[in-house]
């Protein structure tokens, strides 16, 4: 979950440098996945939930990485860039799936919470699947937004970067997730609290 | 990173979700990260050959004019059959004007002509002759409801 490792201490511009020369392209190339990888799969993984098809998007972040690092001028960060290619394939992904399930995606999320339940892939406790299920249930844009700045901690103006969106947009997004985050929380909350013979009633 | 107010607006807005520890709840396959950029510097590198490599949503969504190239000869072969089957139909057996023969001219035509030189006297007529007596003919005719009227007029032609 957290960012760049610290096995390296070369900065973008030298791995850029090392991935142009055709001798050192592979151990730069191999860095970069190193120095992003962990990063990179959490928010996927927070956004598909499915750990196959994170693993898919994961490794086509990373070859379409490969292909545009040749034409990336350094004009953002590499990890904001590549951040930015995890966001859109996400989205598109997510996009793909409802299409093809005819889902809706109330429903959609639904689906996705089957993969929660599974120890296999999910270690959280109850809370922990509570939060992940709220999360689920928000549109995918505004999962990214709350992913983003809940889980990873990212500053609003290289949210708007990896977006596209304004920043008093994924402010106004951010604050209309976390209350709906907090509804389903609190929503849950009184239902086990709730005694049975007063829920019959 | 704007941490106070982005923790501001948590315990403002929402205090069960502030209360939460942002643990990662979600199991990696073991060794997943080891291996992961090996694995993906090798895939890369691998589809190379032209500086260039793809993932598999690209190769079936988009267009690549060098890789085209290797489909000109199968195009040209697709066109010539379009071609083919769409070309106007052609009459292999146009109708023939069949001049009107003379007399003269339709007995000159050989096959006509020698129609005596066929050995249709070595022919066994007699094996499709039927003799039938007449309580097998009234039984026939009557099996095949045969009109007598009709078999009278023809009885008589002959």
């Amino acid at each position: 979950m957290a960012g760049p490792q610290h096995m390296n201490t070369l900065d973008d511009g030298e791995l850029l440098a090392l991935f142009r020369k055709e001798e050192s392209r592979h151990y730069a190339f191999n860095q970069i996945v190193r120095l992003h990888q962990r990063r990179l799969y959490a928010f996927i993984r927070r956004m598909v939930t499915d750990p196959a098809e994170t693993e898919d998007i994961l490794q086509d972040v990373f070859l379409k990485a490969w292909t545009g690092l040749e034409n990336f001028r350094g004009e953002a960060r590499l990890d904001t860039w590549l951040f930015r290619v995890a966001h859109n394939e996400s989205i598109s992904h997510l996009r793909r799936l409802k299409r093809r399930s005819l889902f809706n995606e109330r429903r959609l999320a639904r689906q996705l919470t089957v993969t929660l339940a599974s120890e296999e892939h999910f270690s959280g406790d109850a809370v922990q699947q509570k939060l992940q299920r709220a999360v689920m249930n928000l549109p995918p844009k505004q999962r990214a937004v709350f992913t983003m700045k809940y889980f990873d901690g990212m500053k609003y103006s290289e949210m708007s970067r990896v977006t596209g969106t304004s920043e008093g947009a994924l402010k106004a997004s951010f604050h209309i997730a976390v209350k709906k985050i907090e509804q389903e929380l609190t929503a849950s909350d009184q239902t086990i609290a709730r005694p049975k013979h007063q829920t019959s009633a | 990173m704007e941490p106070l107010d982005h923790n501001e607006e948590l315990q403002q807005h929402a205090p069960r979700l502030h209360a939460l520890g942002k643990v990662d709840p979600f199991k990696v396959p073991e060794g997943y990260f080891e291996h992961l950029p090996h694995r993906i510097t090798e895939r890369a590198s691998a589809g190379t050959g032209t500086g260039r490599t793809f993932t598999s949503r690209e190769r079936a969504g988009s267009f690549r004019p060098a890789k085209a190239l290797w489909a000109l000869p199968a195009l040209a072969v697709v066109a010539a059959a379009v071609w083919w089957l769409a070309r106007p139909p052609v009459q292999l057996h146009q109708p023939a004007e069949v001049p009107v023969l003379s007399e003269t001219e339709f007995e000159a035509y050989a096959p006509f002509a020698n129609l005596d030189d066929l050995d249709l006297s070595s022919a066994e007529w007699d094996s499709i002759h039927v003799h039938l007596t007449e309580e097998e003919a009234l039984a026939y005719i009557d099996q095949e409801e045969i009109d007598l009227h009709e078999l009278l007029d023809y009885m008589q032609l002959q």
